[in-house]
């Protein structure tokens, strides 16, 4: 009897399986197309140097479980872009204590579709569409900040607490603001390990000599300093000497990234008053309503993916970023199958078209207020075929063309059909 | 002899009576006990269901023992005023441990008053399988596994079918059953109760899958087990018809027919929910067409109304295995099994 307990303990771990506690996974995606780019089809970069890489994220940024920021200063919270409390309470298993705080957020609320390593193939992205986002290219749609800068802490914070409608991202403004702030910060983290490997394998692909130490340790930089020594005293041939050491991965590939996240809030896009002649009621209304519809078809060139109609029936067979980065760049063709299926294997979702909103339906999903359809046509979205603002545009032509959008769901067209008695006799 | 010692005679000889009344005729105390045991269990099973829904798993990091107390001593001012993962997680425990004792009392009721060893063995089961249950929960948190919640989460609704299923077998209607010529149901008529259960379990299987899925899974296996609940939620519900269809023309007991026709409506009622669940959780698939309604709908995460849903989900399903386990077991009594044609022949030792 006194190894019943163990016995069944035993029994049980074996038919459901233990489960080990979860790591960040590889970008396989990026490497295989840097090694495709680089080193041509059957070669490959030494595992050595990818061991590096991770060697060096593992150092820097820690496990999923304890996860870690370099630079952060214990003394001065203000001046960190995420707080280590932040971290702590989004990462790892979920759990609560008894006074409530609420531990592993992340993988209570948003592993299931952006996956551990914020890849955006969590266990259901699969089915999703469209696919949830992978933070690790580091572009963020909806945000008041123009195209290739990072969102505000406030764009994040609102996406998180608003969803985004019509798809699988949902509202979480029943969690307090504490919660969502972790939340927040640890999508910040992801996005910046992420960015930083992607940013690695490219410096690698750059060189990929096989005999270069990538990232050495202290202890390995002192050894190559003495084998160099060694070398040029017996007149042998130098070895190289290691490219990187940790610290110089965080000052020149990790700290600019945080400065420009901390910058996001100074380039926030300015939005101006809407103009008078645009209130309801105004005589000069219509008007600036028809210059809208002009720009539509004509400088605005929106009439090219969103159609003739603003159906969203343009262009229809574009992809968002996230694919073109890996397909476009490669030259593969979706209908190659073989190659698709190889790089879904790695990771990858796969291709699916990206269609223009339909803009008679009145639902727009980074957000509906005007100030947001203006910063759709100002900034343009990031990671999508949707363009910035030519710079010709004024902001009065701006605030025509939301209006003009923003009546669409409001044309005879847009409504439902009523029916008609199309079998009615006529009288004789 | 005086009076005392004739009332304790008589008293002893009216005990006797009853007791060997129970025991020939309808074990009445084991049905309670089993009634009882089914009507706690589906609370359990409601709560560890908003348990899962809500991620309160871990709320409590110890057990037996809840944040060091006994479980049983654990201040009810703290626990009620308490945060909401400790309420429903500490109140999962304390049904889970309720059921436990409803479970210890049938088998006492059972060894006592029951006459078939059969469903004394049937108590004892389920004894076993609540200490067993109760264990799971406890390895879940110890080891902080959701694979165990996954076992945990099967486990539950076989016992909750298991419960009833005793509760049917000492039921009057069991004990009086009828004679041969007068069992008018074909034996593939009753076979489709056990497809019933058998999909529907498998349903739970797979339901269990997607709620404790593994987060580093594949997403191509998530989505293969999405496509098979959607594709066996309608395979059960298709046979449910199948068996109110095939029992319009046989003359039962009103109350079966009634239970079946039960059974169809929270089948229907279950497509509802998993297409709701699917709702509240991932939102209007676009291929279900483009109105501004559906294309304004936006997940509403941790919401009361996203976790009843959910949890209505889950526990319909395990009614589902409830009432498939009753009508398959009341059925039985009205099948005529010697009915059975069989290429080899005849099965031995039943009747013609």
């Amino acid at each position: 009897m006194r190894y019943t307990g163990s016995l069944l303990l035993t029994l049980i771990v074996c038919v459901a399986g233990c489960t080990p506690p979860p790591e960040f996974r590889q970008n396989a995606v990026e490497v295989k197309k840097l090694e495709l780019q680089t080193l041509g089809e059957e070669e490959q970069f030494a595992a050595g140097q990818l061991e590096d890489i991770g060697s060096f994220l593992t150092a820097a940024f820690g496990t999923p479980d304890e996860p870690d920021f370099p630079g952060l200063v214990e003394d001065d919270p203000e001046v960190n872009l995420v707080t280590q409390e932040h971290l702590v309470s989004a990462a790892g298993p979920v759990a609560s204590l008894e006074d409530g705080e609420a531990q592993g957020l992340y993988r209570e609320h948003c592993v299931h579709c952006h996956g551990i390593s914020g890849d955006g193939s969590g266990p259901t992205s699969a089915f999703l569409n469209p696919y949830p986002r992978d933070f690790r290219l580091g572009k963020f749609k909806y945000k008041s900040t123009p195209l290739n800068v990072p969102p505000t802490q406030e764009d994040l914070r609102r996406i998180l607490k608003n969803g985004i409608p019509n798809t699988a991202m949902p509202s979480f403004r029943r969690l307090p603001d504490e919660e969502i702030d972790a939340l927040v910060d640890y999508v910040k983290y992801l996005t910046i390990r992420g960015r930083t490997e992607r940013d690695l394998l490219s410096i690698l692909a750059e060189d990929p000599d096989p005999a270069l130490d990538f990232i050495a340790s202290e202890e390995q930089f002192e050894a190559a300093d003495e084998a160099i020594e060694a070398a040029v005293e017996s007149g042998d041939e130098e070895p190289y000497p290691p490219l990187f050491g940790p610290n110089d991965v965080v000052d020149e590939v990790v700290f600019p990234q945080v400065d420009q996240w901390f910058e996001a809030v100074d380039s926030m896009t300015e939005v101006p008053q809407r103009p008078v002649e645009l209130s309801p009621g105004h005589p000069d209304r219509d008007m600036w309503i028809a210059r809208g519809k002009d720009l539509f078809f004509s400088t605005g060139a929106c009439v090219q993916c969103h159609g003739k109609l603003a159906l969203g029936d343009g262009q229809v067979d574009d992809y968002d970023d996230w694919t073109k980065d890996w397909m476009k760049t490669l030259g593969i063709d979706p209908a190659e199958t073989e190659r698709i299926n190889e790089f879904v294997g790695l990771g990858a979702m796969p291709p699916r078209n990206l269609i223009p909103r339909n803009l008679r339906l009145g639902n727009y999903r980074g957000g509906s207020r005007p100030v947001d359809l203006y910063l759709r046509i100002k900034n343009g979205i990031e990671g999508t075929p949707m363009p910035a603002a030519a710079v010709s545009l004024t902001s009065d032509d701006i605030w025509s063309l939301v209006e003009y959008v923003r009546q669409l769901p409001n044309e005879s067209l847009s409504q439902p059909a009523v029916q008609q008695p199309v079998n009615e006799r006529a009288p004789r | 002899m005086d009076w005392k010692d004739t009332s304790r005679i008589l008293r002893a000889d009216t005990r006797m009576t009853s007791l060997s009344d129970l025991k020939t005729e309808h074990p009445k105390w084991v049905h309670r006990c089993a009634i009882l045991l089914a009507c706690t269990t589906f609370p359990l099973i409601w709560v560890g269901g908003l348990v899962t829904t809500y991620d309160a798993g871990m709320a409590v990091p110890d057990w037996p023992n809840t944040y060091g107390y006994n479980m049983f001593l654990y201040p009810p001012t703290t626990w009620l005023s308490g945060p909401w993962d400790l309420l429903i997680e500490h109140g999962h425990r304390l049904l889970g441990s309720l059921a436990g004792l409803v479970a210890i009392g049938l088998v006492c009721v059972a060894l006592k008053f029951e006459r078939r060893r059969w469903v004394k063995a049937l108590c004892l089961l389920a004894l076993g399988l609540v200490i067993a249950q109760g264990t799971l929960g406890g390895i879940r948190v110890l080891a902080a596994d959701r694979a165990i919640a996954k076992v945990h989460g099967c486990v539950g609704p076989a016992f909750f079918g298991l419960s009833v299923c005793i509760m049917v077998v000492t039921s009057r209607g069991w004990v009086r059953r009828l004679p041969l010529d007068q069992r008018n149901l074909k034996p593939a008529t009753w076979a489709l109760t056990l497809v019933i259960l058998g999909l529907a379990y498998a349903q739970l299987v797979l339901g269990a899958n997607l709620r404790h899925i593994n987060l580093e899974s594949d997403p191509f296996v998530f989505r293969a087990i999405v496509l098979f609940h959607v594709i066996g939620a309608f395979a059960v519900w298709f046979h449910g018809l199948l068996l109110r269809r095939r029992l319009r023309r046989v003359s039962l007991p009103q109350g079966l027919k009634r239970a079946v026709a039960l059974l169809t409506l929270v089948l229907t009622l279950q497509l509802g929910l998993g297409l709701g669940t699917w709702v509240v959780k991932w939102g209007w698939p676009m291929t279900w067409g483009q109105t501004s309604w559906l294309t304004g709908w936006v997940v509403p995460a941790k919401s009361m109304f996203q976790a009843n849903v959910v949890t209505f989900h889950v526990a319909t399903g395990s009614l589902i295995i409830a009432l498939s386990v009753w009508v398959c077991f009341r059925l039985a009594r009205v099948t005529n099994f010697s009915r059975i044609s069989l290429p080899f022949g005849r099965i031995k030792g039943v009747p013609a």
